[in-house]
């Protein structure tokens, strides 16, 4: 699952986003967004549709492919520390 | 989310993807560079997340693709397609949906009709008193949201 680092993650240059949904995309302080009040609006890819492919480090070293996990199910949970 | 990781071990991948912080505080707070965000998913070990845990570029690239919501959960089927998408993580919705993926394509392995419906479902948990790892602030500021105040 795990394969060779492509790129160091402290050089892994990001998409400038500084809005999201009407306020930085990280918060601050915690305010409800609107996709959070109203959670039928959520943008996400729905039931039924491929999910899209992304590419990240792990913490453990490499970078990891959705891709790479076909042929089983996945449990992709998307989190924080709070 | 452990357990159920560890009781599907070798029949299903659990990813988790670090996005930004809900409730960001002193201990916590709002990211400021990947490199502390990459710090900061270490963290996830001390808490005993054992699972592979990914982290997402500094402005959330990813998690913004699949919504931007907070403690979001996906179950993708053998193929990638979405079986389910909840906007708060219960391990036992979890389960449910996970057994009847592996037992559908376990049906169709062996010549099997697998029929697909829709359904929808208002998820409700109960809230902890506390949850707020980020610290007092991140706890002053729900406590403010909920009166309807902003700062």
């Amino acid at each position: 699952m795990v394969r060779e680092a492509t790129n160091d993650p402290a050089n892994i240059t990001d998409d400038e986003a500084p809005e999201f949904l009407g306020r930085p995309y990280n918060l601050t302080v915690w305010k409800q967004t609107r996709a959070e009040r109203e959670f039928f609006r959520n943008d996400g890819p729905r039931v039924g549709s491929l999910a899209p492919d992304f590419e990240l480090p792990s913490i453990d070293g490499g970078m990891v492919s959705l891709e790479s996990m076909r042929g089983l199910p996945v449990v992709l949970e998307l989190g924080s520390m709070t | 989310m452990e357990q159920l990781a560890k009781d599907f071990a070798g029949k299903a991948h659990f990813p988790f993807m670090y996005v930004r912080e809900a409730h960001p505080g002193e201990l916590y707070g709002a990211h400021e560079s990947f490199e502390q965000k990459f710090a900061h998913a270490g963290a996830f070990r001390e808490y005993g997340v054992e699972r592979e845990i990914l982290v997402d570029s500094l402005y959330g690239k990813i998690h913004r693709q699949y919504g931007g919501v907070s403690n979001m959960t996906y179950v993708l089927d053998h193929t990638g397609h979405i079986a389910f998408r909840a906007e708060w993580t219960v391990a036992d919705d979890v389960r449910a949906v996970l057994e009847e993926v592996v037992e559908m394509h376990e049906i169709r392995r062996a010549g099997g009709r697998v029929g697909l419906y829709y359904r929808e479902t208002l998820g409700m948990h109960r809230s902890a008193d506390n949850p707020f790892l980020g610290g007092q602030q991140a706890v002053e500021d729900m406590q403010r949201a909920l009166r309807g105040e902003s700062r």
